[in-house]
């Protein structure tokens, strides 16, 4: 999949029109036509495309993703620098999405609290976090001063960025937790745990949770891009550094490897999720066991 | 996978009793999203980029309901005027989907083996990606625009559609009746015509609904990100940018233009969960 999304980036990259000696030269560039055919040179781009492409493959693999066009730095460094912030706000992002997922799953019992329940994952999921943002931005930050306004490090710029990114999240989480939650209510060991006298919390924690994270579990993938999607916008308006920002900006200054390199980091990291989704699989479900 | 996907799929059974009431709302409010797109003179008679200094920032009043802006321009009326490009982001980019996702899913479907796994192969790339970043490399290649953005939502709506297409075209291929169809002697382009598209739209029509909303949101995303149409066109995403700047003075600059696209999404969703269930009850 890796390899398909390179190819599918290294197509699309040259069947674009517009010249990348143009984007790095900029709008107001008065170079000569003898200086961009060096370019061109130096930058291999006279040669056959087959040749480009198996010397670009040979350069992924090893890592190198080329020089961005617009700030004149290895693309790994770039990405590599602004790596941390990310990391930092969509993992503080998941551990509030899953909680506040459990929380609403294993509250909403009886059909009126069901329905709020459904409700909310609803707003959640169809606000966009933009919005979102700016709300909690405006509440928390100018009416109540509970967190500073934008940029700023420490934990406290951290919050209000990763519930931002966590809500629509946990409204997915919750929906199908509730959902698994149902189904496995209709288990029979379920009656066969409360037959031993087991109250509805004791079940929750011991039994049915392990059993109706399964699904979720699988969700992670899709939990991730939606988070490497989001960080984009988040990032943006908060003021944050990270990936997002490099994302935005690539885009914007047509940077194209920066552009590629963060298409293929985006395909190992699903890749690797994957991986490890399957590897998890087996440690919740001992039926997955016997199976492998 | 995408939002799409999920928000059409999952808790299916969970809102079962109240769906008739919430549907019939649903469909008043895109009812009247749709009139406020195509006749915005109807419920705004003032000039959304009719700027009046004097009166900038003012909260919600009567004359002005959703306030103004920086400038003084009446909040309401830009709202209302930037329903029809939010909305035809979001509108055209699922139908020009659909109908690629028709032919690709169909092309796929009944095309020889070899033909289905590349086709396949290069969605499962593209679904494996959040469609808001595969309409951000659509933009990076590109370049920004108010076209360019609902090149890109469309794009990355395709694979979507495609899928449904395909699993569907396989499953009704098998089936006995497109088997006597084609016994009888009717012709290949016939029998997919009369036999295996209908079958196919239901499911369709049912993520399409759905899809409008994401694409709002993604359309909206974008045009947030300054990617899409420029200032001062009235556009939903755009209108909540240029209230950041001013979030700590007035509120209502950003929350209104929000307000809409959630009331939007949430109107879309509710009603494409009620053509689900409409379409899977008559079909068990």
């Amino acid at each position: 999949m890796v390899w398909g999304a390179a190819t599918l980036s290294f197509l699309v990259l040259h069947l674009v029109p517009g010249d990348p000696v143009d984007i790095m030269l900029g709008v107001q560039s008065t170079a000569t036509e003898a200086t961009k055919d060096r370019m061109h040179h130096e930058l291999g781009l006279d040669r056959p495309l087959i040749l480009q492409y198996l010397d670009y493959l040979g350069r992924v693999v090893r890592l190198d993703f080329g020089t961005s066009y617009r700030l004149q730095r290895p693309v790994v460094d770039v990405i590599g620098s602004q790596l941390m912030p990310t990391l930092q706000l969509a993992g503080l992002a998941i551990l509030i999405a899953v909680l506040i997922a459990v929380i609403i799953a294993v509250l909403s019992r009886g059909p009126l609290a069901r329905s709020i329940a459904s409700l909310l994952e609803l707003i959640t999921i169809s606000s966009p976090t933009f919005w979102t943002g700016l709300l909690l931005l405006s509440i928390f930050s100018f009416q109540l001063h509970w967190f500073p306004v934008a940029g700023g490090r420490g934990f406290g710029a951290l919050v209000l960025p990763a519930v931002t990114l966590a809500l629509p999240v946990a409204g997915i989480l919750s929906q199908v937790l509730r959902h698994d939650l149902e189904v496995v209510g209709e288990q029979p060991f379920v009656d066969s745990a409360r037959a031993r006298g087991l109250g509805h919390f004791q079940l929750l924690t011991r039994h049915s949770l392990r059993h109706a994270s399964l699904p979720v579990v699988t969700l992670t993938a899709y939990v991730v891009g939606n988070l490497l999607g989001g960080a984009v916008i988040v990032e943006q308006l908060f003021g944050r550094a990270g990936l997002g920002r490099v994302t935005l900006e690539a885009i914007s200054n047509r940077d194209l490897p920066v552009v590629m390199a963060l298409v293929i980091f985006a395909a190992v990291i699903f890749v690797v999720i994957n991986l490890v989704v399957d590897a998890l699989t087996p440690l919740l479900d001992p039926r997955m066991r016997s199976r492998a | 996978m995408s939002l799409t996907n999920f928000l059409a799929g999952t808790a299916a059974g969970t809102t079962r009793r109240r769906m008739p009431i919430a549907a019939i709302v649903a469909g008043a409010v895109l009812l009247v999203l749709l009139i406020t797109a195509l006749f915005p003179g109807l419920l705004t008679s003032t000039d959304p980029l009719a700027t009046a200094t004097s009166e900038s920032r003012q909260p919600p009043s009567l004359a002005h309901p959703f306030g103004t802006d920086t400038l003084g321009r009446d909040m309401f009326s830009r709202v209302v005027y930037g329903a029809r490009l939010s909305l035809s982001f979001g509108i055209t980019a699922t139908l020009v989907a659909v109908l690629a996702g028709i032919v690709i899913g169909l092309l796929a479907g009944l095309a020889p083996r070899w033909v289905d796994n590349i086709v396949m192969r290069v969605l499962e790339i593209a679904l494996a990606f959040p469609e808001l970043l595969v309409a951000l490399v659509v933009i990076a290649l590109l370049g920004p625009g108010t076209v360019n953005v609902i090149i890109a939502i469309t794009i990355a709506a395709v694979p979507v559609y495609a899928r449904i297409v395909r699993v569907t075209t396989l499953q009704v291929k098998g089936s006995s009746f497109v088997e006597a169809a084609t016994a009888l002697g009717q012709r290949r382009a016939l029998v997919i015509l009369r036999h295996v598209l209908p079958n196919v739209l239901g499911p369709l029509l049912v993520l399409a609904t759905v899809g409008i909303g994401t694409a709002i949101i993604s359309g909206a995303g974008l045009s947030f990100l300054g990617l899409g149409p420029v200032s001062p066109t009235p556009e939903w995403g755009l209108l909540l940018s240029d209230g950041r700047s001013s979030l700590g003075t007035a509120w209502w600059i950003a929350v209104f233009p929000g307000i809409a696209i959630t009331v939007t999404v949430i109107a879309t969703t509710v009603f494409g969960r009620f053509l689900q269930r409409r379409f899977e009850g008559r079909r068990s």
